[in-house]
């Protein structure tokens, strides 16, 4: 996705998955985990329609529920006793807070799931080449191995397979042994052409000074406006949620959930940091199809 | 300013005593484009590395090397790294980032330029190489020819004044080759950037460089403009350097050698025989070749003209380099090319000896073409084997096709007739693609090749050459199709068990490196005839070793021979499982003109054993002088299938630089053989 929030430089996007995580991990308000579990759905939704959710949905669900059975069953704290498993009390309490531990739990690996799309391994490495160049461009480097590496596999197997060395109803033994021959030429083949890149790096002025990175990706306007409106919402959330706003206590008897008008400000400010992306996504999406029906 | 000036270096690897480039003194000046040539191992590659100090290997060196009029060493090293650049063979090995953005960007984050400086350079040179399009693509997506591109782009982002290519087509395909040595021209004449290239692709660069420094056995052998180099190589007669000449130029060369006669072209009042003789004189003294240098000093003006020189320069400039002057030379020399064209196919039809010289009459002069007719090699300066290339002359005489010799020395006709040989190889319909959703490779590719063939394919790159040969030799399975040896279906590969059908074919892939997995060449042979299950004794192994030159290498290790001796090794090793059919993938790609003569000799060698030979190429002078029948892959099929004479003939770009300039003047004139020259 180019567009939409994933298109703000990556500090804005990195500030804003560290409030969100935080955020999951700090409210545990029915009214506000609610919220958050329905915001972290519609950003997946919005970001790629849910595909990488759906890859990874039942495996979170599973943990979820194994979270929501087993809480109750293990703690016995709380005042309203609803019946007894092996002489052990399962209160309403444990109960409802097994369900509201087990949907901050979603809320953060859902939340993980969008973040893995805004920020993908380049924008992490562009996050991290101003602070340490040096490891930036290590990074870089490996990362080219990797295909790289692969390639070079497949063209000795190539040459095996030709010789006759590698066959489809070879023994396991016999494969083993043929892929140790395959690595050790993989090996031998990376070390000559490692020299041969080293030789070219010096030549281009590698390890003479201090590198600079030319991938210093200014904050435009819109980043600051969005930077701004994100430490106004987030950090009222925040400081409100430290000052024991929204502090919703479980333990020993359910709080009643009442609203105090602080409360109600302190909701409308992290409902509106909940939306900001998924308003910001949703106006580029009108925006284009405006376009296309006037086209 | 004088850009280097080398002076008596000499220089030797630790841990040897021999001498890899002896007493060479050499002055490049700013702004001169010097392709530096030679056969491998004559010191090319490791007099360009001396030129930047960064990349110069360890050893001991004696003489001065001076940039700009500062000894080399002392100079400092941002300086070095910025002016002076330096590209490597290999595209791949000398990319080190992931992206293309990020990889052009390299250099300049080395020296610290801060990020608007580079995002400012970058803005100008990626519209200079037309690299907009592929800007943020990953370079593992790249064609072999856009990574070299790009390394050559990072490397001018430093914006240096002194350019060194270090056999940077080597890898490339000739359009992609093309392309690259095009660009090379323009920073040259456009910047005035030096360049010092060593490369074995000289047809497209002898027309392109101001100077042409010919290396052999570390000794400068040839100093001179690529047309004064033209006459003199032409005029010392040997073979050997007279392969490292551009064709065109070679005809020209030999045919005056030969003849020495007065041509149309000759500039009036001028002695050719004496002018030709004060021209050769000085190569043929000294092969060191103390080639003043002063006059490249005062002919700097004049370097590619020389007009106002005196008579040696005005008989350089009739030289033909390209195929446009060559065209212009042949119509003026039209008569008698053709009497010599007829004469070295007739004389060699009719099997005459000495008398044939008497019967031709007045093109007794061409030295070479009796000596092909008669047999007598050695006598004349063609080497042993131009009687292969007199049958081929028949065959192009009697109209017969395809039939060129089998091996050097033997005249007897024995080459297969094409009509009536059984095929050996059948492929039927051939249908392959990479991936479910990619595009066939192979799209119903039918091909035959009949036994004793000697077969060569040709097609650009992606046009499935490797693919087909991989399928066939077993290590990619066809979609659909059928694939048959001497009538015998080869089966699937999970069906074949020992496969039998399969060890038949030997497939020899481009890379050598990739059939290395021992240590010794010794223990890297044991194994290979263990897997075989044959003994010491009982097999090839040593015949083929003296055949193919390989004797006394048993504990080297393979990385640390010459790469045209891990050729031969990877060839080796294949032959050692003594296939019926051998697979061939662009066997000539990065060797010299020398090294290639000698393995088309091997290659004849082994297929006059009984070997078939099918090979996929981008190399028409090599295809047009030794194989037999030609086809050209496109869009997954086959598309023309000839004899090698027709397919040359019926082809108007994808043929030989002599048959291009010869064109409908001598429509029989496909290469320098069938006029008798080796």
């Amino acid at each position: 996705m180019v567009y939409g929030f994933a298109s703000l430089h990556p500090r804005v996007c990195f500030l804003y998955f560290a409030l969100l995580l935080s955020f999951c991990m700090l409210f545990l308000h029915p009214l506000l985990l609610g919220a958050t579990l329905a915001a972290v759905i519609g950003l997946n939704l919005s970001l790629d329609g849910g595909r990488a959710l759906r890859r990874s949905i039942g495996g979170y669900m599973i943990l979820a529920l194994f979270i929501f059975i087993v809480n109750p069953l293990f703690s016995s704290r709380g005042a309203t006793i609803l019946f007894y498993v092996w002489d052990r009390a399962v209160t309403l309490e444990s109960v409802v807070y097994g369900a509201l531990f087990s949907v901050s739990m979603l809320c953060l690996l859902i939340a993980f799931t969008a973040l893995n799309l805004v920020l993908n391994p380049g924008k992490l490495l562009l996050l991290l080449s101003p602070i340490a160049p040096q490891t930036a461009f290590a990074v870089t480097v490996t990362m080219r191995f990797v295909p790289l590496l692969t390639r070079r596999l497949k063209a000795i197997m190539t040459v095996q397979r030709a010789m006759g060395y590698f066959t489809d109803g070879m023994g396991r033994r016999r494969y083993a042994r043929e892929a140790m021959e395959t690595l050790h030429a993989l090996v031998s083949w990376s070390l000559e052409e490692a020299l041969q890149t080293a030789a070219s790096m010096r030549s281009r002025g590698y390890g003479i000074g201090r590198r600079s990175s030319a991938d210093e990706q200014t904050m435009d306007g819109r980043d600051w406006l969005v930077c701004w409106v994100l430490l106004v919402v987030g950090g009222n959330s925040l400081i409100g949620r430290l000052m024991g706003v929204h502090a919703y206590e479980v333990y020993p008897r359910l709080e009643p959930l009442g609203e105090s008008p602080l409360g109600w400000l302190h909701l409308a400010s992290y409902l509106a940091f909940l939306a900001l992306p998924l308003i910001m996504n949703e106006k580029e999406r009108l925006h284009w199809r405006h376009i296309r029906s006037n086209m | 300013m004088a850009s280097y000036q080398i002076e008596h270096v000499n220089f030797r690897y630790p841990g040897s005593e021999e001498l890899r480039l002896k007493d060479v003194s050499l002055s490049i000046e700013e702004g001169e484009f010097v392709l530096l040539c030679g056969p491998s191992g004559s010191g090319k590659t490791t007099l360009l590395r001396q030129l930047k100090r960064e990349a110069a290997p360890e050893g001991r060196l004696e003489g001065s090397i001076r940039y700009d009029g500062e000894p080399l060493d002392s100079l400092p090293p941002r300086r070095s790294a910025e002016e002076i650049g330096m590209v490597f063979q290999d595209p791949d090995s000398q990319i080190v980032m992931s992206t293309v953005w990020q990889e052009l960007a390299f250099a300049l984050e080395n020296l610290g330029y801060p990020a608007a400086a580079i995002q400012r350079r970058l803005g100008e040179l990626v519209p200079f190489f037309g690299m907009e399009g592929w800007l943020h693509r990953e370079v593992h997506e790249l064609s072999g020819g856009q990574k070299q591109l790009l390394n050559l782009a990072s490397v001018m982002s430093l914006r240096p004044k002194t350019l060194l290519l270090d056999e940077p087509t080597a890898q490339l395909d000739p359009v992609a080759a093309r392309e690259f040595i095009g660009l090379l021209s323009r920073l040259n004449e456009e910047l005035g950037l030096t360049i010092v290239i060593s490369e074995h692709r000289f047809e497209d660069l002898f027309p392109l460089a101001s100077r042409v420094v010919l290396l052999r056995d570390g000794r400068i052998a040839c100093n001179a403009t690529p047309r004064e180099a033209a006459l003199r190589i032409g005029g010392e007669g040997s073979m050997e350097a007279l392969r490292f000449l551009p064709s065109i130029a070679r005809m020209f060369a030999q045919t005056e050698a030969n003849g020495k006669s007065v041509m149309a072209f000759e500039p009036e009042g001028m002695n050719p025989q004496s002018t030709f003789a004060a021209l050769s004189s000085p190569a043929r003294n000294s092969p060191a070749a103390d080639v003043p240098q002063a006059s490249y000093a005062e002919q700097e003006g004049t370097r590619f003209s020389g007009e106002d020189a005196p008579t040696a320069k005005g008989r350089a400039a009739s030289v033909p380099l390209t195929v446009r002057e060559g065209k212009a030379w042949l119509r003026g020399s039209q008569d008698r090319l053709a009497t010599q064209l007829a004469f070295a196919g007739t004389a060699a039809a009719s099997g005459l000896s000495g008398t044939a010289s008497a019967a031709a009459g007045n093109v007794a002069s061409s030295v070479a073409g009796t000596a092909a007719a008669s047999g007598i090699s050695g006598t004349a300066s063609a080497a042993a084997g131009n009687v292969a290339s007199s049958v081929a002359g028949t065959a192009a005489a009697s109209g017969s096709s395809g039939t060129a010799g089998t091996a050097a020395g033997s005249s007897k006709s024995n080459a297969p007739s094409s009509p009536d040989a059984p095929a050996l190889l059948e492929c039927r319909e051939l249908v392959f693609a990479y991936g479910k959703d990619e595009a066939l490779v192979l799209n119903r590719l039918s091909l035959e090749v009949e036994q004793g063939q000697w077969m060569a394919l040709f097609g650009s790159n992606g046009a499935g050459k490797s693919t087909l040969l991989q399928c066939i030799a077993g290590a990619l399975e066809p979609q659909r199709g059928a694939i048959s040896l001497g009538g015998e279906k080869l089966g699937r590969r999970k069906l074949q068990g020992g496969s039998e059908a399969r060890s038949r074919i030997g497939y020899v892939a481009q890379n050598p490196l990739l059939y290395f997995t021992r240590d010794t060449v010794g223990s890297q042979l044991e194994d290979r005839l263990r897997r075989l299950g044959l003994e010491r004794s009982a097999s090839p192994l040593a015949e083929l070793e003296e055949l193919l030159e390989l004797g006394g290498l048993q504990d080297r290790h393979p990385y640390d021979i010459s790469g045209g001796q891990q050729q031969k090794l990877a060839l080796l090793l294949v032959l050692l499982g003594q296939p019926e059919l051998l697979l061939l993938d662009e066997p000539t790609k990065g060797l010299d003109p020398e090294s290639k003569h000698r393995l088309a000799g091997l290659l004849e060698n082994i297929r006059s054993k009984g070997t078939t030979l099918l090979m996929v190429s981008h190399d028409v002078e090599f295809a047009a002088a030794y194989t037999d029948r030609c086809g050209l892959l496109f869009d997954g099929q086959m598309a023309g299938l000839q004899s090698t004479r027709d397919f040359m003939k019926d082809n108007y770009y994808y043929t030989t630089a002599v048959r291009r300039a010869a064109g409908e003047l001598l429509p029989e004139l496909l290469t320098l053989k069938d006029l008798g020259y080796d």
